[in-house]
């Protein structure tokens, strides 16, 4: 299906070759994960396998890549389209249409398909990918793991031969990650061959049938998945996650929320409705008692109910966020974890000022965010969002660095402290003359929490810093966190990332439907047996 | 977040019904209409009616209170800026800024303010042609965008004859419009947790805050729309987009009789407004002049 010969390949801007003698053979109906650190290739790799390189990218290319007998170096990208599928990380780039019937047909009208065949066509993908019963959904209103499926549909609609699938599952919830890998599982066994690049691969080992690992350019390791185990040490030497016995971990979630469903739901009606004390309940499986109460509370939530749309706000099932508690002391990292749309970063604009709740309290740093908004709290609460990049607005790094703590009206000497600090523990000193915006992802993503570290805020909030990072970059920025955190700060933590949350977080509260369902300390909440697997 | 003004209402409307290409004939029609007529007064009337049709496609509140914000200070704006600079004779001075004759017309530099500055009464009037010349298409392109599917949209322009890539171009931009602003509010969230108020009160006053904040607003938008247009160039490439110069559709988009009524009436309105203004332009440039066609200068020269 697909053979590739001493593929070789250099940017016109590089001194290294982005791919050095490449040689690998992949059948027909293989379901393949091709792994490996930020900048080792995958990627250049993918866009041999479509014919953007050479077709589109200029560069220094040699060897030979064959699709289904298809030399990539003869054939013009268009005609490699109807062979081979690309599917990105963010489904909102990918998705063109407002309609899930119009996003299907897209590329088969682009290929001049028959009205009759179009839509013989559109049911045909749609059942694949299970989304038949979406067809006349607006894209908008799908939830991430559901675009991702489209996306795939839209794909699949073309008939390829080849569907590549490039970090797919980087930003979606364990339950969107699932549905797009169970997808993806049906398709190879049903013959579509499958190479999926992804980071997460303690999540997707398990779905595959080899793992292919890149390091500089080069193959460094190609295995079946079932040998996994005895290459680990490949694995921690080139900085990669070690793939589990498991797929995952598993929270109590589901037991958490039959809880939820069983007692507190009726008490928040009643609650709602009375305005009394009684909230959504909470399953603590670690009682506040066993806090230390000496130390100071940097956050407090009480009884927070909040609506996008105030007309609705009296409508509990509008709500996104139903009756929250919470309390963050100082010297704690607090992991927030939940579904797509479960109300975390509803949650985390009220801890930064962003929102004012309709009904109860939030106090921040002692500052009730009712009265501070998102500008008086500056200084007190930093927030890294999750896309990094549109929070970089200066001209160097140096500028966005020392942007806050000069509003803040820091002294000169400390601007100089703090700024310099940061620049040193985020790995940045040598671009600080660089502009934030021309700088790699992960670049981005340390030049923007810098941009927070510098104001040395108490409270520190995350959201999903972990996506599409690779496990080298987490794992510095949460060993940061955790020096922060012995310093008296809290940081509150959004991620999907059971295992980083598991690894780096003292607290842990899951959130389902805007409430609180399940919250205590990580090796309570993570079943036993999956934790142990964690270690393995 | 919701950004309600920006989403996209389908209901059950006669506006709603019409093709997507007849709303668009009504746009370039009411835009040429605008650049043709000089009358305030014929211009209002025409404004009149196109809020008319807002008011058939029910739209819901928030989306009124946009329209009517963004309505207003254009016409607000336009007028006050055309009463002051209006240069043209005979004007009559209704407030004087400056008094006349306070500067010597012999001054260096400023001796052309020796008439004073002054709003003037025919500013107003020619302010409020200018605005509404400018709000009633916009009124009614925000009308077609707020009650119009994308993917219609492009369907219409294409059919329209518009080059598809063109098309396609539109229909990504509008697609993305709310995102973009979804993104916007991130940057200004981003900046008021740094102790930076974009929206300087002082700032916007002087100017400098203006430029500051829409400056430092763009360049992370923009570089997220390079970056975000590279993914979707090659998501559309791997799709088979333009692999060829013709492609089919899914939809069969057919044009119906009140349609084409509709078009015939506005095209019609049009070419009679441009012939009225031909044969004016002709009669006063002494080209072509005819007593049978006197009553049509009078009303062109008086209400067009």
């Amino acid at each position: 299906m697909i053979k590739i010969e001493n593929l070789s390949f250099r940017y016109p801007t590089r001194e290294e070759y982005a791919l050095e003698n490449i040689n690998l053979k992949i059948k027909k109906g293989k379901f393949i994960l091709l792994t490996g650190s930020t900048g080792c290739g995958k990627t250049t790799l993918l866009k041999c396998l479509n014919g953007i390189i050479p077709h589109e990218s200029m560069g220094d290319f040699g060897g030979n890549v064959w699709i289904d007998g298809m030399e990539t170096r003869e054939q013009p990208v268009n005609v490699l389209a109807q062979k081979v599928g690309l599917v990105f990380q963010n489904p909102d780039e990918q998705i063109f249409s407002t309609r899930v019937l119009d996003e299907i047909a897209f590329g088969l009208e682009n290929l001049c398909c028959p009205r009759e065949q179009m839509r013989a066509r559109i049911e045909w993908a749609l059942a694949k990918v299970g989304m038949t019963a979406y067809k006349n959904h607006s894209t908008n209103a799908l939830s991430g793991g559901q675009k991702q499926r489209v996306a795939v549909a839209s794909l699949l609609a073309l008939k390829p031969e080849l569907l590549v699938l490039d970090e797919p599952i980087s930003q979606l919830d364990p339950g969107g990650a699932q549905e797009v890998l169970e997808v993806v599982k049906k398709l190879s066994d049903d013959g579509i061959t499958i190479i999926l690049v992804e980071h997460r691969i303690h999540e997707v080992a398990a779905w595959a049938d080899r793992i292919i690992i890149m390091d500089k350019g080069r193959i460094a390791l190609n295995i079946p998945s079932g040998e996994v185990f005895k290459h680990l040490d490949t694995f921690q030497k080139l900085g990669l996650r070690s793939p589990k016995s498991k797929a995952n971990l598993k929270p109590r979630l589901r037991e958490a929320v039959a809880f939820a469903e069983a007692k507190s739901l009726r008490n928040s009606d009643r609650a709602f409705k009375e305005d009394k004390t009684k909230k959504a309940e909470t399953m603590k499986i670690t009682e506040r008692s066993d806090y230390d109460k000496s130390v100071k509370r940097l956050v407090e939530v009480k009884d927070l109910w909040f609506s996008y749309d105030k007309k609705k706000a009296k409508n509990k099932e509008a709500c996104a966020l139903k009756g929250i508690d919470l309390n963050i002391q100082a010297g704690e990292i607090v992991g927030v974890l939940g579904e797509n749309g479960s109300g975390k970063t509803t949650l985390m604009h009220h801890l930064a000022g962003l929102h004012k709740p309709q009904k109860g309290r939030v106090n921040v740093v002692g500052k009730d965010t009712v009265k501070h908004n998102a500008y008086r709290l500056a200084g007190s609460v930093g927030i890294l969002f999750q896309n990094p990049s549109l929070m970089l607005t200066c001209d160097t790094v140096h500028e966005e660095v020392a942007f806050g703590p000069q509003n803040l009206k820091m002294p000169v000497e400390e601007i100089g402290r703090s700024v310099g600090r940061c620049l040193q523990m985020m790995e940045l000193e040598d671009l600080r003359d660089f502009h934030p915006q021309t700088l790699s992802g992960g670049q981005r993503l340390r030049c923007a929490a810098s941009t927070i570290l510098s104001m040395s805020p108490d409270v520190i909030l995350l959201d999903e810093p972990t996506s599409g990072q690779d496990i080298l970059h987490i794992r510095k920025l949460m060993a940061l966190c955790r020096d922060l955190v012995k310093q008296g700060k809290a940081v509150v933590l959004i991620t999907h990332d059971f295992e980083i949350a598991a690894e780096y977080c003292d607290r842990i509260v899951i959130m389902s439907g805007g409430k609180i369902v399940l919250e205590g300390r990580p090796g309570e909440i993570f079943a036993a047996d999956d934790t142990a697997a964690m270690m393995v | 977040m919701r950004m309600k003004f920006i989403e996209t209402e389908l209901k059950d409307t006669v506006f709603h019904r019409l093709d997507v290409r007849t709303k668009l004939v009504m746009l370039l029609c009411l835009a040429i209409l605008g650049m043709a007529l000089d009358q305030w007064k014929v211009l209002a009337v025409f404004y009149m009616a196109v809020l008319a049709i807002v008011v058939t496609a029910r739209l819901s509140g928030d989306k009124w209170k946009v329209l009517l914000l963004i309505s207003f200070l254009t016409m607000w704006g336009i007028m006050w800026v055309q009463a002051i600079f209006y240069d043209a004779y005979p004007r009559t001075p209704l407030l004087y800024l400056l008094p006349p004759m306070l500067v010597s017309p012999s001054t260096p530099l400023i001796g052309g303010l020796w008439e004073g500055i002054a709003f003037y009464y025919e500013g107003f009037g020619y302010g409020m042609a200018q605005s509404l010349r400018m709000i009633t298409p916009m009124t009614l392109g925000l009308l077609i965008f707020w009650t119009e599917d994308p993917v219609r949209i492009l369907t219409g322009l294409n059919k329209l004859k518009l080059p598809y890539a063109v098309c396609f171009m539109v229909m990504t931009c509008l697609r993305f419009i709310p995102i973009t602003f979804a993104e916007a509010k991130v940057t200004l969230d981003s900046q008021r947790l740094r102790k930076y108020k974009p929206f300087d009160i002082k700032g916007i006053i002087f100017g400098y805050g203006i430029y500051k904040t829409t400056v430092q607003v763009l360049v992370p938008l923009l570089a997220n729309s390079v970056r975000k247009a590279a993914n979707m160039a090659r998501s559309a490439d791997s799709r088979a987009f333009r692999a060829s110069e013709k492609r089919t559709e899914l939809h069969e988009v057919k044009i119906k009789a009140g349609d084409r009524i509709i078009v015939l009436f506005f095209v019609g309105v049009v070419v009679c407004l441009l012939a009225c203004k031909l044969f004016l332009y002709l009669s006063e440039a002494d080209k072509f002049t005819s007593d049978i066609l006197a009553p049509v200068y009078w009303i062109t020269h008086r209400y067009l």
